[in-house]
């Protein structure tokens, strides 16, 4: 393979921080301002409070909790999309939200997500390998150095080399999903941002994408954020579960004392509804 | 070509506007490019014993105040007509969709600032403020395109600063942004190929439109000077006579409709593809 981390123009500081935490979230607050009346009034809506958590190299956490109630905000301010109202993200042991943009794209393409829609997360004007060759804009590499990593992505995630000269549209839902896997690989990141990737997949493709997350990780030694209402999921993909509800955690611990003896009554009621789910399927 | 190329090509070809629109652009080009070369007669030769001739074997679109071949002059014409035309929506797309892609991308002040100068221009008259300018300037070819830019692209500018912040909304710019690339790469290889369809729309609609402003101005004696013939200023001769001599203004007429329900009809045809793909 292709060295990647070799080419990365990391700070020092940044190279040899693999005793602490990939991620560490710290009292992080989020919500929305919403402008009324022309902007001169504006309504706050609180919705995430005071979390804290961190992510160790080489682990998943997944993150558990209904639909709205902030999981897909929270992601969104790790890839600092959304700036929270209070608390500290450090990424790689970088603030991420102190730091200039500049230096936060040096480690940006370390922290990649998988969005759970992925017809809309390939730009439908851009073939595959134009997709996946994106993800290796930061390494420099050589066309041919290029060329042969693009074949062991494409290789990696299963996914035949003649589809290279394709557009999105002309792939299946599993095969676009794979193709997001294979650009997200392409940057070799420290962390995935997992969030609901297999809402959007029939049920054998989501377990072929389960196989094929779970031999990445290993592979690669990658550290996994997974977002999910799915508490099933976040059993075969996750070391760790927090539990999430009204913007706050509820339940948080190894994903099989969490499931075993969940602490709050809304936990129970999670793995409740999954059992019956899963029964039903 | 791929087969999603397979697919929009069809689908440009099964729509009947698409269709007709290229036919009739395609002809009215091939007309400008090529047509000057089989003129029968040179287009400035006066000739005062075949003053206003209607139409006939020797003179098929007659002759003008001057003797001259009207389809001698209709064709060299179409190549200042068009040419006009499509050097100011060139011009106008590249200010608009440049100052546009700003506006919407960078936001903050700089989309404060490009929005207020819309704003303004849009709130004076265009075509009165053109008149103005072309009238107490010296009228030239390169003016009179300057100025059909300079008072035209506050509306594409708008589309693509609307289409631009809607697309930097998507899961795809999202996910680009988090690969680490640089600004010019999102806009150039993200942004710019996702407006393609709106663009090409926008193109063919605002040729049509520059064709009526330029012909408006050759007719009121603001475009392109005499020796030199457009459509505009052989429509503009017919006002003389327009009962006596009606073969001059007509054939210049005709030949601006055509043309201007030809790029019309593309833009629509375009629009409606467009329309089509996003349902």
């Amino acid at each position: 393979m292709v060295s990647i981390k070799s080419n990365l123009n990391l700070e020092p500081e940044m190279n040899h921080l693999s005793a602490n935490p990939i991620l560490q979230v710290e009292n992080l607050t989020l919500g929305y301002r919403r402008s009324a009346w022309f902007g001169t009034s504006s309504r706050q809506q609180l919705i995430i409070r005071d979390i804290s958590f961190a992510i160790q190299p080489n682990e998943t956490v997944a993150l558990v909790g209904q639909s709205g109630v902030g999981k897909t905000s929270i992601a969104n301010s790790i890839l600092r999309f959304l700036k929270p109202w209070h608390g500290n993200i450090y990424f790689l042991g970088q603030n991420i939200w102190q730091i200039p943009a500049s230096r936060f794209r040096l480690i940006r393409p370390r922290l990649q997500p998988i969005f759970q829609d992925s017809a809309t997360a390939l730009n439908p004007m851009m073939t595959i390998d134009q997709a996946i060759m994106d993800g290796m804009k930061h390494l420099k590499l050589s066309h041919a150095e290029a060329q042969q990593r693009l074949n062991e992505l494409l290789q990696m995630v299963e996914l035949e080399p003649a589809l290279c000269n394709h557009y999105p549209r002309q792939l299946s839902g599993g095969q676009r999903q794979r193709v997001v896997i294979a650009r997200a690989l392409a940057t070799e990141p420290s962390l995935l941002i997992l969030d609901e990737p297999l809402s959007a997949l029939d049920l054998v493709t989501a377990v072929q994408i389960i196989d094929l997350l779970r031999s990445m990780r290993q592979r690669l030694n990658l550290s996994c954020l997974l977002i999910t209402h799915d508490l099933m999921l976040a059993q075969q993909l996750a070391d760790r579960i927090i539990v999430l509800k009204d913007g706050v955690v509820i339940d948080s611990g190894p994903t099989q004392q969490i499931l075993t003896n969940p602490s709050h009554h809304f936990t129970r009621q999670l793995i409740h509804a999954a059992g019956i789910l899963n029964r039903k399927t | 070509m791929t087969r999603l190329q397979g697919m929009r090509h069809s689908r440009f070809w099964s729509n009947r506007n698409c269709r007709y629109g290229t036919i009739i652009v395609g002809l009215i080009l091939l007309m400008a490019i090529i047509g000057p070369l089989f003129a029968p007669y040179d287009p400035t030769q006066q000739n005062l014993e075949q003053i206003l001739q209607p139409p006939s074997l020797k003179h098929i679109c007659g002759t003008d105040f001057y003797g001259r071949d009207l389809l001698s002059r209709l064709l060299h014409g179409s190549r200042i007509s068009l040419g006009v035309s499509l050097s100011a929506t060139f011009l106008t797309m590249l200010i608009g969709i440049v100052l546009g892609l700003l506006a919407g991308y960078f936001r903050g002040w700089l989309d404060k600032f490009l929005m207020r100068i819309v704003d303004i221009l849009l709130g004076f008259p265009r075509l009165f403020i053109i008149l103005l300018i072309v009238g107490i300037s010296r009228s030239t070819l390169l003016m009179t395109i300057v100025v059909l830019a300079g008072f035209s692209w506050m509306e594409i500018a708008r589309l693509v600063r609307a289409e631009t912040r809607s697309i930097l909304t998507t899961n795809y710019l999202m996910a680009a942004q988090a690969l680490g690339l640089n600004h010019f790469r999102l806009i150039i290889a993200y942004i710019l190929p996702n407006l393609r369809g709106m663009l090409l729309t926008s193109t063919n609609l605002l040729i049509a439109s520059m064709l009526t402003i330029e012909s408006s101005l050759s007719f009121l004696g603001l475009g392109v000077n005499e020796p030199n013939a457009s459509w505009g200023t052989l429509l503009s001769q017919g006002r003389l006579d327009p009962t006596g001599a009606w073969w001059v203004a007509l054939f210049a007429g005709i030949a601006i409709i055509i043309t201007v329900v030809g790029f019309n009809l593309l833009g629509d045809g375009l629009n409606q593809i467009q329309s089509e793909s996003r349902t």
